[in-house]
């Protein structure tokens, strides 16, 4: 092939890229429907977190909502600057997604409306949280916080449910640095694609779907326990946080992903009891962080709508939280009596609980909110 | 370009023939809704669908969120029908001002029913025994949320079996559900205690209870146990179950049977619908060609 015919092939398949990647763009623009949570991303020191300054909308099953975050990658009211140094006090929230609030405009989550309450107060709240957080999280991201962006709070208030139980065995794997977080949004360049080429969208959306099938059908076992089944963006959502977990029998078995059960069922206890450990270490790093820095740190365990009907305040899961806080001198907050009381139960789960889910509607987080106020001080 | 009013339909009917699943409809009105806040068509049709299926904080919020938008008539009665249907009676108090006319009385209404809630809710904290849930039980069946007040009324019934106030309600509750089956054994427990059994209502719905499960598992023709069991509810005094088994009746005859029609006519007669019953006794006379005494007790109501 002469000189000339090579520059012409060279130049034919740089015109054919050219034009490739423009129909690429423009199909991904007039095609890529909109995603609803392209801002949670994953991080190298905790495993994922949330994208900064962000202005967008989430979506939770059938409820969309606006979702913003601030500088310090945290959900917030607006999309604003927090400096890392306040004179008035700072309580950071860390928690899950009951703490983040999905499915609700931030307002009326437990912790804007701390917030709000706080200001009168002279006093801010930050929240952390994000979903799928649980102690191993709590504790890389807080020392991340503190230790290397510098900021700077006074008290830190974990928020725990029955969840962190399989979270913490998910997230044994994972090591700050040298884990790859998975299927997040991950550098910006992946994330640029994933918004913007059609082609690089399609091919992950076919990876992704094959996934969530996959996911489905164990779900769909389970649902024959439960009865429910959580929606399929809520599905796709929930198997990334299983990623770096590679034990493919406890995934695949039904139980492992009914993990509100797993303290009820001797069967099953042994599993809790690997859960609750791992949680206990964690935390206990996170009290020692907060003791070398003269950071109070409060912890509360809040109960899922199972719970609720199973109608004890003090079960397995709470007295062993409480038991550890105790050791540990950490406060310990039992949001229990807030969900289960002279109420009937069936009354909260029907006013408090987003339709099918475990999660807080507005009616529930204004419960929390005002269970939680007094120790706004 | 389609307009977003169509894009609803198209959702509607797409979930219709279960193209998709109703959360997938709701997410897609969602979707539309947020596009079109100003559109009233979008945001009724959006918002009812989005209370029937158990979003009705949501939709509350929605309102809250805008404290100084004026409601029209169709957002009061969204608005009210989300409180009731999600039991949002709490949230009654935050509109007080924004409603007028007899939505107004409406909602303080709804106000007060949460009074009440608080109130019983008190009773059972104080004292959590059976009279206590016996007398919140019987607030939810007011309420018509059945399923709450169930879970009262059993734990009442728990504590103190036979206890008469519960075992009636809970009767009520069963027989409207038509679950004569669980009344019976319910009611047999109880047929040593001659505090429960010496009630009126006692001997009335046993009977009842017993005599439509022996219809159940008769062999007889359908329409000769829907036409009896009709005729046994609406002479316990269960109008609203003998008019639906009246209705099974009708549509299954197709309107010709003359005593089916009379039977209508008598149970509107009872439940004061003077309208609804002469019609029906009407056309039964003119399809028999035989005037009844019944026709003559109608053209006597007021």
């Amino acid at each position: 092939m002469s000189l000339k015919d090579k520059r012409f092939a060279l130049l034919t398949l740089l015109l054919l890229a050219v034009v490739f990647a423009g129909l690429d763009l423009i199909l991904g623009f007039m095609l890529i429907p909109e995603s609803y949570s392209s801002f949670r991303i994953k991080n190298k020191i905790y495993h994922h977190g949330l994208e900064k300054n962000v202005s967008a909308e989430a979506a939770w099953g059938p409820l969309i909502y606006n979702f913003y975050t601030n500088n310090l990658s945290f959900r917030d009211e607006a999309v604003r600057d927090i400096p890392l140094r306040s004179e008035k006090k700072r309580i950071m929230i860390m928690g899950d997604s009951h703490s983040e609030g999905v499915g609700i405009e931030y307002p009326y989550t437990f912790a804007g409306r701390l917030q709000k309450l706080a200001v009168n107060k002279d006093i801010e709240i930050l929240n952390a949280s994000a979903v799928s957080y649980s102690p191993k999280i709590h504790y890389l991201k807080g020392d991340y916080l503190l230790n290397k962006t510098g900021l700077e709070v006074d008290e830190i208030w974990v928020t725990i449910d029955i969840s962190d139980l399989q979270n913490e065995i998910a997230y044994q794997s994972f090591q700050p640095g040298k884990t790859d977080a998975g299927g997040f949004s991950g550098t910006s360049i992946k994330r640029f694609l994933q918004k913007r080429s059609f082609s690089y969208y399609t091919l992950d959306a076919i990876r992704k779907n094959k996934e969530t099938d996959s996911m489905n059908e164990t779900l769909l076992a389970l649902k024959n326990q439960t009865g429910s089944l959580p929606d399929r963006n809520a599905i796709g959502l929930y198997k990334e946080f299983f990623r770096t977990f590679d034990n493919e029998e406890l995934l695949k078995n039904p139980d492992f992903h009914g993990v509100s059960e797993w303290i009820y069922r001797t069967q099953l206890r042994e599993l809790a009891d690997e859960g609750l450990q791992l949680g206990f270490q964690n935390i206990g790093k996170l009290n020692q962080l907060c003791s070398e820095k003269n950071i109070r740190l409060r912890l509360s365990v809040h109960p899922w709508q199972s719970q609720v009907f199973k109608g004890d305040t003090t079960d397995y899961y709470v007295e062993s939280w409480r038991e550890f806080c105790r050791s540990e001198n950490i406060d310990f907050i039992n949001l229990y009596p807030a969900f289960i009381n002279e109420e009937n139960p069936l009354w909260i789960a029907k006013t408090c609980y987003i339709e099918g889910d475990n999660h807080w509607n507005e009616t529930g987080h204004e419960r929390v909110a005002g269970f939680l106020k007094k120790y706004i001080e | 370009m389609e307009n977003p009013e169509s894009k609803m339909q198209k959702l509607a009917n797409k979930y219709k023939n279960k193209e998709i699943s109703n959360s997938q409809m709701l997410f897609g009105m969602g979707k539309i809704f947020r596009e079109n806040p100003d559109n009233q068509v979008i945001r009724y049709e959006y918002f009812q669908k989005m209370i029937i299926s158990g979003y009705a904080s949501h939709i509350v919020h929605c309102y809250l969120d805008q404290p100084g938008k004026s409601l029209t008539v169709e957002d009061m009665e969204i608005l009210l029908f989300a409180l009731q249907e999600g039991n949002h009676y709490h949230l009654a108090e935050k509109f007080t001002g924004r409603f007028n006319g007899k939505y107004q009385a409406k909602l303080l209404e709804a106000a007060g029913i949460n009074d009440s809630l608080l109130y019983y809710n008190n009773l059972v904290k104080k004292n959590p025994d059976a009279e206590a849930m016996q007398k919140r039980g019987k607030f939810f069946t007011r309420l018509n949320a059945s399923d709450i007040a169930n879970i009262d009324l059993d734990k009442s019934i728990r504590l103190n079996p036979c206890n008469p106030g519960a075992l009636f309600e809970k009767a009520l509750l069963l027989i409207n559900n038509e679950k004569t089956k669980e009344v019976t054994e319910m009611l047999e427990k109880c047929n040593q205690n001659n505090e429960a059994t010496q009630l009126e209502w006692f001997p009335v719905i046993y009977n009842l209870a017993k005599e439509v499960e022996s219809l159940k598992k008769s062999n007889l023709p359908k329409k000769e146990i829907l036409f009896n069991q009709a005729n046994l509810y609406i002479n316990a005094g269960f109008p609203e179950i003998a008019l639906q088994k009246s209705k099974e009746l009708l549509k299954a005859d197709g309107n010709n049977n003359p005593d089916y029609l009379a039977l209508q006519g008598f149970i509107y007669f009872k439940m004061n619908n003077k309208e609804l019953a002469m019609h029906y006794v009407s056309e039964a006379e003119r399809i028999s060609g035989k005037k009844s005494k019944l026709s003559s007790m109608i053209a006597k109501m007021e």
